[in-house]
């Protein structure tokens, strides 16, 4: 397809109405572009065309957005009834479940139906873009486009190349993500792309910490917002994704063979938190060696400091100050 | 020994405690280890588990500290130290021995798992910087998070927590070791 700087109006066809493809048609609109939203459930598309379009009057409401813009942003968006609607797209980007036979499906029908020039993209968050693809017979346009919920809020889009995705597929998409006031970032079709590979080491060191009884979960948590700048511990963060969301993720991560993340498939602390057949809700902290600061502290005003690192590494500290052996 | 470790000196100091250079085997002993636990502490120098607390100065901040000691601990000498550091207007967190405590610990595997990202070619350094810190708002991306810290006190860390724990899920990332030891940038390439 023509790269959109050169292009004065593109059309992107979204398939499925859920969070997702309604952020993702929000963004496509208020960026300049026309969006076709198409939902096999009856009634869903429409729904979700009211709900952008309510979006979009907050935003006014809010000053984020002019009214004339709204009003062109909102006349952008439509739907369509059946995926043969989606034909003069210059780019469909599916957001339906996480399942690959279904999204093979979808993309196959796609196939059938889209200009050869068409880009296909999945919003997947989990499924490798090449096993999807492979049930394409013009594989070179197909890519992933990996937004973040809530999508306007979180700039944020992962494009990631399948092996046989071409650099123009790749470099158009990033361009559209810039169209929709994204940051794309370019990432390798493994498991977890780059954000949820790349968070695993927050969440599965604190439960490792946890499961070795070294500290509460409340106590990780409260370490790593006061001393870290984080705007949540670990098992607050997992508290509001869900274990049931977390877990599995870091079961498709675990496959990457990353040593780093080895552990996050068989912990202890997880699984409690999560047995067979029911989902936690919170995760309660049952790890517990909680030793509370004395509430009748006995005064130390004296004391030794002892000399404390145990190596120096080859090259020089950056440091110097931080330790020193004596 | 203060004069050794200037960080853990200072806040001392600032705590009004008086500093003694010689065992009276009594005052509590103060450390502050890189990746090391307080047992390993304690054996590699021959003192006093019993009186000694560790205190976390890698990961400075003005409303919270952690501290740890070893098995079989006085209680009075944690308590002490903990009473010390509150003196400051920190909140103290009291764990069980932990090499690299939490913080330490945490983000050093947050800087090992996006160095090693780089190093398999996941995406590049500042794509891997700017992914996480949009996408999942950490305070800094796991690259940046490696030079705040140090590459070579985060190599540090992790070494000596794959020594202690035999676990390779601690193993330092080529990317890491490579840079620290060259006294590079966790962000060049």
């Amino acid at each position: 397809m023509t790269s959109p700087d050169q292009q004065t109006s593109t059309t992107i066809g979204i398939v499925g109405a859920g969070a997702m493809g309604r952020g993702i048609a929000q963004v496509t609109v208020t960026g300049g572009m026309t969006a076709l939203i198409y939902d096999a459930a009856e009634g869903a598309a429409a729904k979700a065309q009211e709900f952008v379009g309510g979006m979009i009057d907050r935003l006014v409401e809010k000053n984020r957005l002019e009214a004339d813009a709204a009003t062109e942003a909102k006349s952008g968006l439509q739907i369509v009834d059946s995926l043969e609607g989606l034909a003069d797209c210059d780019l469909v980007i599916e957001a339906i479940v996480e399942n690959i036979e279904i999204k093979q499906q979808v993309f196959k029908s796609l196939e059938a139906v889209l200009s050869d020039d068409a880009i296909i993209a999945s919003n997947t968050s989990s499924i490798r873009i090449a096993s999807i693809a492979s049930a394409c017979e013009k594989r070179d346009r197909i890519a992933g486009m990996h937004f973040f919920n809530p999508v306007p809020l979180m700039r944020l889009v992962e494009i990631i190349r399948a092996p046989e995705t071409s650099d123009a597929t790749a470099e158009t998409l990033s361009d559209i993500g810039k169209r929709m006031g994204r940051t794309p970032v370019a990432a390798q079709d493994g498991p977890g792309f780059l954000v949820n590979l790349g968070g695993r080491a927050y969440t599965t060191e604190g439960l490792r910490i946890a499961t070795e009884c070294v500290a509460s979960p409340a106590q990780i948590d409260a370490v790593m917002r006061d001393c870290c700048g984080f705007r949540m511990g670990p098992f607050e963060l997992m508290d509001l994704t869900g274990i049931d969301v977390n877990f599995p993720v870091s079961k498709i991560v675990f496959l990457t063979g990353i040593s780093m993340i080895s552990a996050s498939r068989r912990h202890r602390c997880t699984r409690r938190f999560m047995p067979p057949g029911v989902m936690a809700a919170k995760p309660t902290p049952v790890f517990l060696t909680t030793l509370k600061t004395a509430r009748n502290p006995v005064a130390a005003p004296r004391l030794i400091m002892s000399r404390t690192s145990n190596r120096r590494p080859a090259s020089s500290w950056p440091r110097t100050t931080r330790n020193s052996l004596s | 020994m203060a004069e050794d470790d200037p960080e853990l000196a200072e806040l001392i100091s600032r705590a009004g405690a008086e500093v003694i250079h010689a065992d009276d085997e009594q005052s509590p002993i103060v450390c502050a280890p890189i990746g090391e636990d307080s047992t390993a502490v304690a054996v590699r120098e021959g003192l006093d588990h019993r009186r000694l607390v560790a205190i976390d100065t890698l990961t400075p901040s003005d409303k919270r500290i952690t501290i740890m000691t070893a098995p079989g601990a006085d209680p009075a000498a944690r308590d002490g130290i903990a009473a010390l550091l509150s003196s400051l207007g920190l909140a103290v967190t009291v764990i069980a021995d932990s090499p690299g405590f939490i913080a330490p610990r945490i983000r050093a595997m947050i800087a090992n798992l996006g160095c090693e990202m780089a190093q398999t070619g996941v995406a590049s350094p500042d794509d891997i910087d700017t992914a996480m810190t949009l996408g999942l708002n950490y305070p800094q991306g796991p690259l940046a998070l490696t030079d705040a810290m140090g590459p070579e006190i985060v190599l540090a860390i992790l070494d000596t927590l794959s020594a202690i724990t035999a676990d390779p899920r601690y193993r330092p990332s080529l990317w890491l070791r490579r840079r620290a030891l060259l006294g590079l940038s966790a962000l060049d390439v």
